[in-house]
Protein backbone atom coordinates (compact mmCIF):
# COMPACT_ATOMS: atom_id res chain seq x y z
CA UNK A 1 0.00 0.00 0.00
CA UNK A 2 0.99 3.33 -0.87
CA UNK A 3 1.30 5.70 1.79
CA UNK A 4 -1.44 8.05 0.26
CA UNK A 5 -3.43 5.41 -0.16
CA UNK A 6 -2.54 4.33 3.70
CA UNK A 7 -3.58 7.82 4.57
CA UNK A 8 -6.58 8.28 2.78
CA UNK A 9 -7.61 4.61 4.39
CA UNK A 10 -7.38 6.35 7.98
CA UNK A 11 -8.54 9.52 7.70
CA UNK A 12 -11.96 8.50 9.17
CA UNK A 13 -10.55 6.72 11.71
CA UNK A 14 -7.85 9.51 12.64
CA UNK A 15 -10.01 12.61 12.59
CA UNK A 16 -13.44 11.17 12.66
CA UNK A 17 -14.57 11.71 9.69
CA UNK A 18 -18.21 10.22 8.50
CA UNK A 19 -18.29 7.57 7.28
CA UNK A 20 -22.09 6.74 5.70
CA UNK A 21 -23.48 3.29 4.36
CA UNK A 22 -26.34 3.35 2.64
CA UNK A 23 -28.81 0.36 2.20
CA UNK A 24 -30.82 1.04 -1.08
CA UNK A 25 -33.31 3.39 -0.03
CA UNK A 26 -34.74 2.20 3.17
CA UNK A 27 -31.40 2.15 5.36
CA UNK A 28 -28.31 4.30 6.48
CA UNK A 29 -25.49 3.68 9.15
CA UNK A 30 -23.69 6.57 10.09
CA UNK A 31 -20.43 6.70 12.22
CA UNK A 32 -18.67 9.18 13.74
CA UNK A 33 -21.21 11.53 14.17
CA UNK A 34 -21.26 14.32 17.10
CA UNK A 35 -25.02 14.25 17.48
CA UNK A 36 -28.50 14.88 16.60
CA UNK A 37 -29.67 18.06 15.52
CA UNK A 38 -32.56 17.82 14.51
CA UNK A 39 -35.04 14.62 13.99
CA UNK A 40 -38.93 14.85 12.84
CA UNK A 41 -40.25 11.97 10.84
CA UNK A 42 -38.98 13.89 7.26
CA UNK A 43 -35.58 15.37 8.46
CA UNK A 44 -32.69 14.10 10.21
CA UNK A 45 -29.91 16.74 10.63
CA UNK A 46 -26.58 14.85 12.78
CA UNK A 47 -23.59 17.05 13.62
CA UNK A 48 -20.49 15.78 12.51
CA UNK A 49 -16.65 16.88 12.79
CA UNK A 50 -16.96 18.48 8.76
CA UNK A 51 -20.49 20.09 9.41
CA UNK A 52 -23.83 18.85 9.23
CA UNK A 53 -25.40 15.88 7.55
CA UNK A 54 -28.89 16.47 6.56
CA UNK A 55 -31.56 13.15 5.77
CA UNK A 56 -34.42 14.16 4.11
CA UNK A 57 -37.45 11.33 3.44
CA UNK A 58 -40.65 9.73 4.88
CA UNK A 59 -40.98 8.05 7.97
CA UNK A 60 -37.50 8.35 9.42
CA UNK A 61 -36.75 6.24 12.17
CA UNK A 62 -33.81 6.10 14.10
CA UNK A 63 -33.46 2.41 14.94
CA UNK A 64 -30.30 2.44 17.35
CA UNK A 65 -28.26 5.25 18.33
CA UNK A 66 -24.92 5.24 20.24
CA UNK A 67 -22.52 7.94 20.99
CA UNK A 68 -20.46 7.74 17.75
CA UNK A 69 -23.11 5.49 15.41
CA UNK A 70 -26.20 5.72 14.38
CA UNK A 71 -28.74 3.45 12.23
CA UNK A 72 -31.69 5.05 10.31
CA UNK A 73 -34.41 3.47 8.50
CA UNK A 74 -37.17 4.52 6.62
CA UNK A 75 -37.86 6.28 2.98
CA UNK A 76 -34.92 7.95 2.78
CA UNK A 77 -35.26 10.76 -0.30
CA UNK A 78 -31.74 12.76 -0.22
CA UNK A 79 -28.82 12.90 1.67
CA UNK A 80 -27.16 16.51 1.90
CA UNK A 81 -23.84 17.71 3.15
CA UNK A 82 -23.29 21.30 4.45
CA UNK A 83 -19.65 22.11 5.41
CA UNK B 1 -34.69 -11.97 18.73
CA UNK B 2 -31.72 -12.60 20.69
CA UNK B 3 -31.18 -8.53 21.52
CA UNK B 4 -35.14 -8.40 22.94
CA UNK B 5 -34.38 -11.36 24.85
CA UNK B 6 -31.36 -9.69 26.45
CA UNK B 7 -33.52 -6.94 27.32
CA UNK B 8 -36.07 -8.33 28.32
CA UNK B 9 -33.97 -10.15 30.93
CA UNK B 10 -32.33 -6.55 31.87
CA UNK B 11 -35.61 -4.60 31.69
CA UNK B 12 -36.18 -1.76 29.87
CA UNK B 13 -39.01 1.14 29.95
CA UNK B 14 -40.65 3.02 27.04
CA UNK B 15 -40.35 6.55 28.14
CA UNK B 16 -41.89 9.67 26.06
CA UNK B 17 -39.90 13.19 25.98
CA UNK B 18 -41.24 15.98 25.22
CA UNK B 19 -40.84 19.75 25.42
CA UNK B 20 -38.38 22.28 23.76
CA UNK B 21 -35.23 20.28 23.09
CA UNK B 22 -35.66 16.61 23.18
CA UNK B 23 -32.76 16.04 20.83
CA UNK B 24 -30.19 17.75 23.09
CA UNK B 25 -31.46 14.74 25.91
CA UNK B 26 -30.75 12.26 23.89
CA UNK B 27 -27.20 13.96 22.46
CA UNK B 28 -26.28 14.65 26.59
CA UNK B 29 -27.84 10.71 27.31
CA UNK B 30 -24.99 9.62 24.86
CA UNK B 31 -22.68 11.10 25.82
CA UNK B 32 -22.97 10.30 29.72
CA UNK B 33 -23.26 6.46 28.37
CA UNK B 34 -27.14 6.02 28.78
CA UNK B 35 -28.23 3.40 26.00
CA UNK B 36 -30.74 4.43 24.11
CA UNK B 37 -32.80 2.43 21.18
CA UNK B 38 -35.44 2.74 18.38
CA UNK B 39 -36.05 6.49 18.75
CA UNK B 40 -39.06 7.36 17.33
CA UNK B 41 -41.18 10.68 16.79
CA UNK B 42 -44.22 10.88 17.20
CA UNK B 43 -46.07 14.69 16.82
CA UNK B 44 -44.08 17.09 19.11
CA UNK B 45 -42.56 14.19 21.47
CA UNK B 46 -39.69 11.66 20.76
CA UNK B 47 -40.51 7.98 22.31
CA UNK B 48 -37.50 5.64 22.95
CA UNK B 49 -36.28 2.65 25.02
CA UNK B 50 -33.85 3.00 28.14
CA UNK B 51 -32.37 0.93 30.44
CA UNK B 52 -34.43 0.99 33.53
CA UNK B 53 -30.98 1.17 35.80
CA UNK B 54 -29.55 4.13 33.29
CA UNK B 55 -33.27 6.03 34.43
CA UNK B 56 -32.39 7.52 37.18
CA UNK B 57 -29.18 9.13 35.05
CA UNK B 58 -31.75 10.33 32.35
CA UNK B 59 -33.32 12.01 35.50
CA UNK B 60 -30.07 14.44 35.97
CA UNK B 61 -30.33 14.48 32.19
CA UNK B 62 -33.89 15.57 32.11
CA UNK B 63 -33.12 18.57 34.72
CA UNK B 64 -30.50 19.93 32.62
CA UNK B 65 -32.60 20.00 29.26
CA UNK B 66 -35.68 20.80 30.96
CA UNK B 67 -37.46 18.24 28.86
CA UNK B 68 -40.37 16.20 30.40
CA UNK B 69 -40.29 12.42 30.96
CA UNK B 70 -43.53 9.95 30.99
CA UNK B 71 -43.30 6.86 31.79
CA UNK B 72 -45.56 5.00 28.75
CA UNK B 73 -44.48 0.95 30.26
CA UNK B 74 -42.40 -1.12 31.98
CA UNK B 75 -41.06 -3.94 30.45
CA UNK B 76 -38.69 -6.76 31.60
CA UNK B 77 -38.23 -9.62 34.35
CA UNK B 78 -37.98 -7.60 37.20
CA UNK B 79 -41.48 -5.71 36.62
CA UNK B 80 -43.21 -9.10 35.30
CA UNK B 81 -42.57 -10.66 38.53
CA UNK B 82 -43.74 -7.45 40.68
CA UNK B 83 -46.62 -7.36 38.83
CA UNK B 84 -47.88 -11.30 39.25
CA UNK B 85 -45.50 -12.33 42.92
CA UNK B 86 -49.07 -11.70 44.92
CA UNK B 87 -50.72 -14.00 42.70
CA UNK B 88 -49.97 -17.13 43.53
CA UNK B 89 -52.09 -19.50 42.09
CA UNK B 90 -51.17 -18.00 38.37
CA UNK B 91 -47.48 -19.02 39.50
CA UNK B 92 -48.98 -22.37 40.63
CA UNK B 93 -50.61 -22.63 37.22
CA UNK B 94 -47.85 -21.08 35.04
CA UNK B 95 -45.06 -23.68 36.67
CA UNK B 96 -47.51 -26.59 36.18
CA UNK B 97 -48.10 -25.78 32.45
CA UNK B 98 -44.19 -25.19 31.40
CA UNK B 99 -43.59 -28.83 33.86
CA UNK B 100 -46.41 -30.33 31.19
CA UNK B 101 -44.86 -28.92 28.10
CA UNK B 102 -41.35 -30.08 29.78
CA UNK B 103 -42.61 -33.85 29.94
CA UNK B 104 -44.99 -33.69 26.44
CA UNK B 105 -41.76 -32.61 25.07
CA UNK B 106 -39.83 -36.12 26.16
CA UNK B 107 -42.02 -38.23 24.19
CA UNK B 108 -43.50 -38.46 20.68
CA UNK B 109 -46.59 -37.02 20.02
CA UNK B 110 -47.03 -37.77 16.04
CA UNK B 111 -45.46 -40.23 13.83
CA UNK B 112 -45.04 -39.22 9.82
CA UNK B 113 -44.35 -41.86 7.24
CA UNK B 114 -42.80 -40.62 3.73
CA UNK B 115 -42.31 -42.01 1.04
CA UNK B 116 -44.41 -44.79 0.72
CA UNK B 117 -45.74 -45.65 -2.66
CA UNK B 118 -46.05 -49.85 -2.99
CA UNK B 119 -45.19 -50.46 0.50
CA UNK B 120 -47.53 -51.54 3.16
CA UNK B 121 -47.74 -48.41 5.05
CA UNK B 122 -49.23 -50.48 7.76
CA UNK B 123 -46.29 -53.36 8.16
CA UNK B 124 -43.66 -50.41 8.44
CA UNK B 125 -45.84 -48.75 11.05
CA UNK B 126 -45.74 -51.93 13.08
CA UNK B 127 -42.18 -52.44 12.65
CA UNK B 128 -41.39 -49.16 13.81
CA UNK B 129 -43.99 -49.83 16.74
CA UNK B 130 -42.11 -52.97 17.54
CA UNK B 131 -38.74 -50.72 17.22
CA UNK B 132 -40.56 -48.01 19.55
CA UNK B 133 -41.76 -45.37 17.45
CA UNK B 134 -45.40 -44.96 18.36
CA UNK B 135 -47.70 -42.32 19.47
CA UNK B 136 -46.38 -41.89 23.34
CA UNK B 137 -43.43 -43.05 22.95
CA UNK B 138 -40.59 -41.84 25.49
CA UNK B 139 -37.74 -40.66 23.73
CA UNK B 140 -35.06 -41.47 26.48
CA UNK B 141 -36.10 -44.92 25.81
CA UNK B 142 -35.66 -45.26 21.99
CA UNK B 143 -32.36 -47.71 20.35
CA UNK B 144 -30.20 -45.24 18.45
CA UNK B 145 -31.64 -44.73 15.10
CA UNK B 146 -29.34 -46.48 13.17
CA UNK B 147 -29.99 -50.06 15.13
CA UNK B 148 -33.41 -48.63 14.39
CA UNK B 149 -32.60 -49.02 10.60
CA UNK B 150 -30.95 -52.11 10.54
CA UNK B 151 -33.66 -53.85 12.42
CA UNK B 152 -36.49 -52.47 9.97
CA UNK B 153 -34.78 -52.93 6.98
CA UNK B 154 -33.78 -56.84 8.22
CA UNK B 155 -37.44 -57.51 8.95
CA UNK B 156 -38.85 -56.29 5.38
CA UNK B 157 -36.56 -56.26 2.74
CA UNK B 158 -38.75 -54.63 0.01
CA UNK B 159 -37.31 -51.06 1.63
CA UNK B 160 -34.00 -50.19 0.59
CA UNK B 161 -33.65 -47.30 3.02
CA UNK B 162 -35.02 -45.51 6.27
CA UNK B 163 -34.13 -43.38 8.93
CA UNK B 164 -36.13 -41.51 11.76
CA UNK B 165 -35.54 -37.59 11.90
CA UNK B 166 -36.71 -36.40 15.59
CA UNK B 167 -38.50 -33.06 15.11
CA UNK B 168 -39.29 -32.02 18.94
CA UNK B 169 -42.57 -34.53 19.33
CA UNK B 170 -43.02 -35.27 15.82
CA UNK B 171 -40.99 -38.94 14.98
CA UNK B 172 -40.74 -38.40 10.59
CA UNK B 173 -39.79 -41.44 9.16
CA UNK B 174 -38.17 -41.26 5.66
CA UNK B 175 -38.49 -44.19 3.51
CA UNK B 176 -36.70 -45.55 0.09
CA UNK B 177 -38.23 -48.29 -1.56
CA UNK B 178 -36.38 -50.88 -3.37
CA UNK B 179 -36.52 -50.71 -6.43
CA UNK B 180 -37.48 -54.30 -8.93
CA UNK B 181 -34.24 -55.17 -10.32
CA UNK B 182 -32.69 -58.95 -11.56
CA UNK B 183 -31.39 -60.48 -9.46
CA UNK B 184 -27.74 -60.78 -10.36
CA UNK B 185 -25.92 -64.53 -10.03
CA UNK B 186 -22.57 -65.33 -9.35
CA UNK B 187 -20.33 -65.55 -11.87
CA UNK B 188 -19.04 -68.95 -10.74
CA UNK B 189 -22.37 -70.20 -10.62
CA UNK B 190 -23.69 -71.85 -13.72
CA UNK B 191 -27.05 -70.54 -15.05
CA UNK B 192 -28.56 -70.03 -18.21
CA UNK B 193 -30.00 -66.81 -19.78
CA UNK B 194 -33.71 -67.26 -20.31
CA UNK B 195 -36.19 -64.75 -22.09
CA UNK B 196 -38.34 -62.21 -19.82
CA UNK B 197 -40.78 -61.53 -21.78
CA UNK B 198 -42.53 -62.05 -25.64
CA UNK B 199 -40.57 -60.86 -28.46
CA UNK B 200 -38.80 -61.58 -31.95
CA UNK B 201 -34.97 -61.93 -31.45
CA UNK B 202 -32.99 -59.44 -33.26
CA UNK B 203 -29.35 -59.91 -32.39
CA UNK B 204 -27.36 -62.41 -30.35
CA UNK B 205 -24.13 -61.74 -29.10
CA UNK B 206 -22.55 -64.72 -26.58
CA UNK B 207 -19.67 -64.59 -24.72
CA UNK B 208 -20.07 -67.37 -22.93
CA UNK B 209 -22.24 -70.80 -22.90
CA UNK B 210 -24.46 -71.94 -26.21
CA UNK B 211 -26.88 -69.78 -28.23
CA UNK B 212 -30.36 -71.50 -27.89
CA UNK B 213 -32.09 -69.20 -30.60
CA UNK B 214 -31.23 -67.58 -33.67
CA UNK B 215 -32.47 -64.00 -35.06
CA UNK B 216 -35.70 -64.06 -35.98
CA UNK B 217 -36.94 -66.74 -33.74
CA UNK B 218 -39.96 -65.88 -31.96
CA UNK B 219 -39.77 -66.22 -27.87
CA UNK B 220 -41.96 -66.23 -24.92
CA UNK B 221 -41.40 -65.42 -21.27
CA UNK B 222 -39.50 -68.44 -19.84
CA UNK B 223 -37.61 -69.54 -22.96
CA UNK B 224 -33.52 -70.20 -23.15
CA UNK B 225 -31.71 -67.85 -24.79
CA UNK B 226 -28.13 -68.96 -23.82
CA UNK B 227 -27.59 -72.11 -22.28
CA UNK B 228 -25.46 -72.49 -19.34
CA UNK B 229 -24.78 -76.34 -20.35
CA UNK B 230 -22.07 -77.31 -23.00
CA UNK B 231 -21.98 -80.89 -24.65
CA UNK B 232 -18.22 -81.10 -25.08
CA UNK B 233 -16.42 -84.60 -26.46
CA UNK B 234 -14.10 -86.64 -24.43
CA UNK B 235 -10.66 -87.93 -24.53
CA UNK B 236 -12.39 -91.25 -25.63
CA UNK B 237 -14.81 -90.15 -27.76
CA UNK B 238 -17.62 -89.75 -24.57
CA UNK B 239 -19.86 -86.83 -24.65
CA UNK B 240 -19.83 -84.93 -21.27
CA UNK B 241 -21.89 -82.05 -20.10
CA UNK B 242 -20.08 -78.34 -19.03
CA UNK B 243 -22.31 -76.89 -16.92
CA UNK B 244 -20.91 -72.63 -17.56
CA UNK B 245 -22.13 -69.11 -16.15
CA UNK B 246 -23.83 -68.05 -19.57
CA UNK B 247 -23.10 -64.28 -20.62
CA UNK B 248 -24.60 -62.64 -23.61
CA UNK B 249 -26.77 -60.00 -24.72
CA UNK B 250 -30.18 -60.77 -26.40
CA UNK B 251 -31.80 -57.94 -27.90
CA UNK B 252 -35.27 -58.40 -29.64
CA UNK B 253 -38.46 -56.35 -31.10
CA UNK B 254 -41.05 -56.48 -28.21
CA UNK B 255 -44.23 -54.91 -27.94
CA UNK B 256 -46.08 -53.28 -24.92
CA UNK B 257 -49.42 -52.35 -24.91
CA UNK B 258 -51.92 -51.12 -22.20
CA UNK B 259 -55.77 -49.47 -22.55
CA UNK B 260 -57.84 -47.12 -20.23
CA UNK B 261 -61.59 -45.97 -20.84
CA UNK B 262 -61.07 -41.98 -21.02
CA UNK B 263 -63.63 -39.65 -20.04
CA UNK B 264 -65.28 -37.27 -23.13
CA UNK B 265 -65.56 -34.30 -20.91
CA UNK B 266 -63.96 -32.31 -18.68
CA UNK B 267 -65.48 -31.33 -15.28
CA UNK B 268 -65.66 -27.95 -14.45
CA UNK B 269 -66.55 -27.59 -10.60
CA UNK B 270 -67.17 -24.17 -9.81
CA UNK B 271 -67.65 -23.09 -5.91
CA UNK B 272 -70.97 -21.29 -5.13
CA UNK B 273 -69.51 -19.73 -2.13
CA UNK B 274 -70.71 -21.78 0.37
CA UNK B 275 -68.44 -23.62 3.17
CA UNK B 276 -68.94 -25.32 6.19
CA UNK B 277 -65.69 -25.93 7.98
CA UNK B 278 -65.30 -28.56 10.68
CA UNK B 279 -62.28 -28.36 13.50
CA UNK B 280 -60.62 -31.11 14.97
CA UNK B 281 -57.83 -30.61 17.56
CA UNK B 282 -54.95 -32.75 18.31
CA UNK B 283 -53.32 -33.09 21.64
CA UNK B 284 -50.66 -35.27 22.57
CA UNK B 285 -51.61 -37.67 19.22
CA UNK B 286 -55.39 -37.97 20.97
CA UNK B 287 -58.10 -35.96 18.29
CA UNK B 288 -61.18 -33.67 19.38
CA UNK B 289 -63.72 -33.02 17.34
CA UNK B 290 -65.19 -29.45 17.75
CA UNK B 291 -67.90 -30.48 15.89
CA UNK B 292 -70.97 -32.82 16.27
CA UNK B 293 -70.85 -34.99 13.33
CA UNK B 294 -70.20 -33.84 9.56
CA UNK B 295 -73.47 -33.01 7.88
CA UNK B 296 -73.58 -34.03 4.35
CA UNK B 297 -75.83 -30.76 3.21
CA UNK B 298 -74.04 -30.51 -0.01
CA UNK B 299 -74.82 -32.62 -3.10
CA UNK B 300 -71.70 -31.58 -4.45
CA UNK B 301 -68.18 -30.68 -2.58
CA UNK B 302 -64.73 -30.11 -2.47
CA UNK B 303 -62.71 -31.08 0.28
CA UNK B 304 -60.17 -28.73 1.54
CA UNK B 305 -57.65 -29.76 4.39
CA UNK B 306 -55.26 -27.17 6.45
CA UNK B 307 -53.51 -28.43 9.52
CA UNK B 308 -51.70 -25.78 11.52
CA UNK B 309 -49.27 -27.91 14.35
CA UNK B 310 -47.56 -25.27 16.88
CA UNK B 311 -44.30 -25.15 17.04
CA UNK B 312 -41.53 -23.54 19.27
CA UNK B 313 -37.94 -22.34 18.43
CA UNK B 314 -35.49 -24.55 19.95
CA UNK B 315 -38.77 -26.80 20.92
CA UNK B 316 -40.06 -28.07 17.48
CA UNK B 317 -43.26 -29.71 17.25
CA UNK B 318 -45.40 -29.76 20.62
CA UNK B 319 -47.70 -31.51 19.93
CA UNK B 320 -50.56 -29.39 19.38
CA UNK B 321 -52.34 -29.53 15.79
CA UNK B 322 -55.38 -28.03 14.66
CA UNK B 323 -56.49 -29.31 11.39
CA UNK B 324 -59.24 -27.44 9.42
CA UNK B 325 -61.05 -29.24 7.11
CA UNK B 326 -63.24 -26.88 4.81
CA UNK B 327 -66.38 -28.94 2.70
CA UNK B 328 -66.38 -26.35 -0.33
CA UNK B 329 -69.92 -27.00 -2.38
CA UNK B 330 -69.61 -27.02 -6.04
CA UNK B 331 -71.67 -26.91 -9.42
CA UNK B 332 -70.00 -29.14 -11.31
CA UNK B 333 -70.29 -28.56 -15.17
CA UNK B 334 -68.96 -30.61 -17.89
CA UNK B 335 -67.23 -29.18 -21.26
CA UNK B 336 -67.27 -31.53 -23.79
CA UNK B 337 -64.08 -32.57 -25.03
CA UNK B 338 -62.84 -34.60 -28.83
CA UNK B 339 -61.69 -37.63 -29.28
CA UNK B 340 -58.75 -36.88 -30.17
CA UNK B 341 -57.88 -34.86 -27.34
CA UNK B 342 -59.22 -37.16 -24.85
CA UNK B 343 -56.63 -40.26 -26.43
CA UNK B 344 -53.33 -37.59 -26.21
CA UNK B 345 -54.64 -37.39 -22.41
CA UNK B 346 -54.77 -41.31 -22.67
CA UNK B 347 -51.72 -42.14 -24.19
CA UNK B 348 -49.34 -40.06 -21.28
CA UNK B 349 -51.10 -42.27 -18.33
CA UNK B 350 -50.79 -45.55 -20.92
CA UNK B 351 -46.87 -44.75 -21.52
CA UNK B 352 -46.33 -44.17 -18.22
CA UNK B 353 -48.29 -47.37 -17.67
CA UNK B 354 -46.30 -49.12 -20.52
CA UNK B 355 -42.53 -48.10 -18.94
CA UNK B 356 -42.92 -49.39 -15.58
CA UNK B 357 -42.75 -53.07 -17.99
CA UNK B 358 -39.60 -52.41 -19.93
CA UNK B 359 -36.31 -53.39 -19.44
CA UNK B 360 -33.68 -50.49 -18.78
CA UNK B 361 -32.10 -49.06 -21.83
CA UNK B 362 -35.57 -50.06 -23.77
CA UNK B 363 -35.56 -48.07 -27.14
CA UNK B 364 -38.63 -47.15 -28.67
CA UNK B 365 -39.36 -47.91 -32.34
CA UNK B 366 -43.17 -47.19 -32.70
CA UNK B 367 -46.18 -46.68 -31.59
CA UNK B 368 -49.80 -46.70 -32.34
CA UNK B 369 -53.06 -45.72 -30.43
CA UNK B 370 -56.29 -47.06 -31.19
CA UNK B 371 -59.63 -45.45 -29.86
CA UNK B 372 -63.59 -46.52 -29.94
CA UNK B 373 -66.46 -45.26 -28.58
CA UNK B 374 -68.17 -47.35 -25.96
CA UNK B 375 -70.38 -44.98 -24.42
CA UNK B 376 -71.63 -41.46 -24.70
CA UNK B 377 -69.21 -39.69 -22.93
CA UNK B 378 -66.32 -42.67 -22.80
CA UNK B 379 -63.89 -43.70 -25.45
CA UNK B 380 -61.49 -46.90 -24.56
CA UNK B 381 -57.86 -46.00 -25.45
CA UNK B 382 -55.38 -48.84 -26.41
CA UNK B 383 -51.52 -47.75 -27.03
CA UNK B 384 -49.30 -50.18 -28.62
CA UNK B 385 -45.55 -49.28 -28.88
CA UNK B 386 -42.61 -51.16 -29.89
CA UNK B 387 -39.25 -52.07 -28.59
CA UNK B 388 -35.84 -52.93 -28.96
CA UNK B 389 -34.72 -54.25 -25.57
CA UNK B 390 -32.44 -56.59 -23.76
CA UNK B 391 -35.17 -59.65 -22.82
CA UNK B 392 -31.68 -62.16 -21.29
CA UNK B 393 -32.03 -62.83 -17.58
CA UNK B 394 -29.80 -64.66 -15.45
CA UNK B 395 -31.37 -67.84 -14.36
CA UNK B 396 -29.61 -70.70 -12.12
CA UNK B 397 -29.30 -74.07 -13.86
CA UNK B 398 -31.60 -76.19 -11.35
CA UNK B 399 -29.46 -79.74 -11.19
Amino acid sequence: MKKEDFKAAGREIMMSVPRITVTGNSGLYIENHKGIEVYTRELIRLSTSEGSVSIEGHDLNIDAVRVSDIFISGIIGKIEFEF
Amino acid sequence: MLNKFFNFLKGYVIIEISGQNPERFINICLRRGIRLSSVERRGGAMITRIYIRDLRHAADVRRKTKVRIHILKKRGVKNFIKRYKKRVLFAVCAALAAAAVYQSSRHIWTVEINGVKDADITRIAQLLEENGIYTGASKSKLLPIGDIKNNILADYPEISWLWVYMEGTKARVEVFERRAHHEIVDKHIPCDIVSSGEGVIKKLTVKAGRPAVAAGDAVTYGDTLISGQIDANGAEGTNKRLLVHALGEVSAYTMHSAEKDEPLYDEIRTPTGAVKRYITLEIFGKKYDLFRGMAEDYADYDIKTDCYELTLPMFGYTGLSVTSQKHIEVQPEREPVSEELAAARARDALEEEIAKTLTPLARRTDERLEYKKVSDDIIRVKCTMSFIENIGTEEIIKE
